[in-house]
């Protein structure tokens, strides 16, 4: 299991903004050991998905051009304060991660 | 599997679809899509043909899609970018990078209230202009913006 | 001793007397910036009439009435960056850091106690304690930055070295004054020798240094290029800005000190570094510092 996510979710005017923040390489395949001349695997989430009380409210796909360590913050209607939030994202070698987390 | 997704997503009614698939063993609850990761459109060479395979092709430019990013990058590899769609009914939205050797960097799907915003950081190589695809009441909306990217500025 | 060689002899000692009184006997030539005149006793406000710019930053309120200006390219520099702080609609590795931080401290608290309270300079409890940083510390007789209390805690407790401006310094860092966070910045200008690094800190402030002869009130006193294009950036108020370091580099991708920051200016400005921690980056530390006092300490931050 890979480390847990950092989330802040609070309600805004009747709106619960929520920002993750997850720990991840986001290794692009791109970039090249200079001594070898290999280029790193590629290593990087594909899938973000968040539900409030067990409802999909986001799911979202990736490239590796996300930065290391993807911060998504999105903003979600009609959820409460005292609402079940859970994050899950899962990497392109199946590494995957998963947090709850209670909107405040 | 597209289909099914896209009425898992609408929830309400599709609660339905989505308790036969889980009953079904098809699915898992939190990450029901995992394996139709959109290969073809992460894997388009170029602009065009990445739009192509989000279906986004001939979308109309608006300027209803707010993109709130730096004028220059200092750091190619951390670039903030917040998306705020003014367009009611806003069901996903992508952002791609023109210049980026892979343009399509990140598809996002809305549902069940999630508003037509996002935030994130995302890469880039280059000075690139920046697209940003909302997909609204079935119809695709497109606007760009152009990040410089520069190093070895001295700001902050 | 013929003629020659005694001539040969009096010339090499008269080059030597002429290049050890260049540097013992006179002052070395420096040029300085014009005196901007900043008063020291009114901490961050001395930016009204200064920069003026401290009306759109002052307090959350103000940067809620002026959050449009980020969106300006020519007018963000009067945020003087501090919109980045409006934490609520970000996450960064700065929050990161501070989890990061408190680790470390409990782990190498738990290794000897006496770590923390080295820390907390007798108690455990580290709120609010780095607001009142730089400070005088009698016992050491110098005066003593955050990075040099974990430093000086490291080595007296542990003995073990956080040299400043690494990356366990940095998070160790961030964590102890983001137990300050909020906290209005108070250091302590009744005390002499305080106040001394003050002016220590202010002659290097205007001292112009490097290949291109700049001082940081080149680029960081109303008239001179603060305001203005820099390439692509635009120089801001030195006023309210030491209240969020260590921070989150974008540019950069880590966490740096307010010292790192220093010598990576040192770099642009074409003259060499110094090390973090050196006596001159702490006067400057000191000089910065002051002219955030009454600020709150903004830590995590990003920039």
């Amino acid at each position: 299991m890979a480390e847990p996510m950092k989330i802040r979710a609070r309600m805004v005017d009747g709106t619960a903004h929520i920002v993750v923040l997850m720990i991840h390489p986001m290794e692009t395949g791109q970039r090249k050991d200079p001594r070898s001349g290999q280029a790193y695997p590629a290593h990087f989430i594909q899938h973000v998905t968040a539900t409030v009380n067990d409802k999909p409210v986001l799911n979202v796909q990736c490239g590796p051009a996300i930065s290391k360590n993807p911060m998504f913050g999105f903003r979600v209607k009609g959820a409460k304060a005292g609402d079940k939030l859970v994050v899950a994202w899962e990497d392109n070698k199946g590494e995957k991660s998963r947090t709850e987390a209670t909107i405040a | 599997m597209n289909h099914l997704r896209r009425l898992i997503l609408k929830g309400g009614g599709a609660g339905g679809v989505l308790a036969c698939a889980l009953a079904a063993g098809l699915l898992r609850p939190t990450l029901a899509q995992a394996a139709d990761w959109n290969k073809a459109a992460f894997e388009s060479k170029n602009l065009a043909d990445a739009l192509k395979s989000i279906g986004a092709d001939g979308a109309a430019e608006s300027a209803e899609i707010l993109i709130k990013a730096p004028e220059i990058a200092e750091n190619g590899a951390v670039i903030p970018i917040e998306v705020t769609c003014r367009i009611a009914g806003a069901e996903s939205i992508a952002l791609l990078a023109e210049k980026n050797p892979f343009p399509l960097m990140a598809h996002a799907e809305l549902a069940n209230g999630t508003e037509g915003y996002l935030n994130t950081r995302f890469k880039m190589g280059q000075t690139s202009v920046v697209k940003v695809v909302v997909k609204a009441g079935g119809k695709h909306y497109i606007a760009g913006r152009e990040i410089k990217v520069t190093i070895g500025g001295c700001g902050g | 001793m013929s003629d020659r060689k005694y001539i040969m002899l009096l010339s090499a000692l008269m080059l030597c007397l002429a290049a050890v009184s260049s540097v013992f006997g006179e002052e070395l030539y420096r040029e300085h910036y014009p005196d901007a005149k900043i008063d020291p006793a009114r901490g961050v406000e001395g930016d009204v009439g200064f920069s003026d710019t401290i009306r759109y930053w002052r307090d959350e309120a103000a940067l809620e009435r002026s959050a449009g200006l980020a969106e300006k390219p020519a007018e963000q520099w009067k945020l003087n960056w501090k919109h980045m702080d409006l934490d609520r609609v970000e996450l960064h590795p700065g929050h990161l850091a501070v989890d990061e931080g408190e680790a470390l401290v409990k782990k190498l608290a738990a290794r000897e106690a006496a770590f923390l309270t080295c820390l907390g300079e007798g108690a455990a409890d580290l709120r609010g304690k780095a607001a009142a940083y730089p400070k005088f510390d009698a016992a050491l007789g110098r005066i003593v930055t955050v990075e040099g209390r974990i430093e000086q805690c490291a080595k007296s407790v542990l003995n073990e070295d956080i040299r400043q401006g690494s990356p366990a310094s940095n998070k160790i860092s961030v964590y102890f004054k983001s137990q300050s966070a909020g906290k209005p910045i108070k250091v302590d200008l009744a005390e002499a020798k305080v106040m001394e690094a003050y002016r220590r800190g202010e002659e290097l402030f205007y001292r112009k240094t490097g290949q291109l002869n700049f001082a940081c009130a080149s680029c960081h006193v109303p008239g001179s290029i603060m305001g203005h294009k820099l390439r692509g950036e635009t120089p801001t108020t030195p006023f309210g800005d030491a209240a969020h370091y260590p921070t989150y580099r974008t540019p950069v991708g880590a966490l740096e000190s307010i010292h790192e920051r220093f010598a990576r200016c040192h770099g642009q400005m074409r003259t060499q570094g110094l090390k973090p921690g050196d006596p001159a980056y702490v006067d400057l530390e000191v000089f910065v510092s002051v002219l955030s006092n009454g600020y709150p300490v903004s830590v995590p931050s990003a920039r």
